[in-house]
């Protein structure tokens, strides 16, 4: 999923000020799993914004919602009426859904109310790590499912650097686990470390952002 | 839930949660505990008193103690110029 984190409240607070009626928008997919803009979190900021209004003397209408997904075209169907009435819509999606939702409703400001960081997984309750970098040509059926070019610092192709020290990353040995004696370690397990002896060529890094913003046309699926 | 209580105009607000190590839902008060810290959190980011929200861990034999809690609001509420 999309891994995301709210802003700073006083980075949104100057936000949304001077808007007379603002929509807090939230995104029922993947930000609400990682606990950072779904149906809840939409509550709380929108309880925060009301409180710091009530607190400044500042009279701006909050109104609250949350759709399945805000980078799909049917869903904004629902608060179609609710985002032509706002000032201001405070999008609690990742970057997609933000950009998706200011592409559908091009005349209203749409704000972004959280930092997009990282394609990831749930490790354990509010503990989000990266997986995957999507680079555009995948690579972990060399790498026993381990992701080099993600979870590697310096997603390297051919082994670990110097800074590999005891299965720690020299990045932030206390967080990052050094993704290539993972890969060795795995590889190991599955009796496949032969593979590893494979020199992997130069990656050509055109699939991912390197290439420019990326499209998929899929002729048997389009109307 | 607790920020819709200041919202509509309740200036403190005092949870009475069970002992620390005896909730009938194993960690539950430990979960209380932390959600009220992050709204003590938001209380700080919005410029409101964190003291307005305070949680109490008591049992029902600690009758003592929760009048303790509740007294420890009002006289809070009372300093701050509120109805208690």
């Amino acid at each position: 999923m999309i891994v995301a984190e709210r802003k700073p409240f006083d980075e949104i607070y100057e936000m949304v000020k001077g808007y007379d009626t603002v929509l807090v928008l939230g995104c029922g997919t993947c930000v609400t799993v990682c606990m950072a803009g779904g149906e809840k979190e939409v509550g709380v900021l929108s309880s925060a914004i009301r409180l710091a209004n009530k607190k400044n003397n500042i009279t701006q209408d909050i109104i609250e919602d949350t759709i399945e997904r805000q980078c799909d075209r049917e869903f904004f169907d629902k608060v179609k009426k609710k985002i032509k009435a706002a000032d201001a819509v405070l999008s609690m999606a990742c970057g997609v859904g933000v950009q998706f939702c200011s592409e559908v409703f091009e005349g209203t400001r749409v704000l972004p109310a959280l930092n997009t960081t990282f394609y990831g997984t749930t490790e354990n309750q509010g503990v989000w790590s990266e997986r995957c970098a999507g680079c555009g040509e995948c690579v972990l059926d060399d790498f026993g499912g381990i992701c080099p070019i993600a979870r590697c610092s310096k997603s390297l192709l051919n082994g670990p650097c110097g800074g590999s020290q005891n299965g720690k990353c020299e990045v932030d040995p206390e967080n990052i686990d050094c993704a290539w004696q993972l890969i060795y370690d795995r590889m190991k397990l599955l009796g496949m470390l032969d593979k590893l002896e494979v020199n992997q060529a130069v990656k050509d890094w055109n699939t991912a952002r390197d290439g420019g913003p990326r499209k998929i046309v899929r002729e048997d699926v389009t109307l | 839930m607790i920020l819709k209580c200041l919202e509509e105009g309740y200036e403190g607000i005092l949870i009475l949660a069970c002992p620390l190590d005896n909730c009938k839902y194993v960690r539950g008060n430990y979960r209380a505990q932390k959600r009220v810290d992050a709204v003590k959190k938001i209380l700080d980011d919005i410029g409101i008193e964190r003291e307005s929200v305070q949680i109490e861990f008591v049992s029902s034999l600690d009758s003592h103690k929760v009048a303790e809690a509740i007294n420890g609001m009002k006289a809070y509420l009372a300093k701050r110029g509120a109805k208690g």
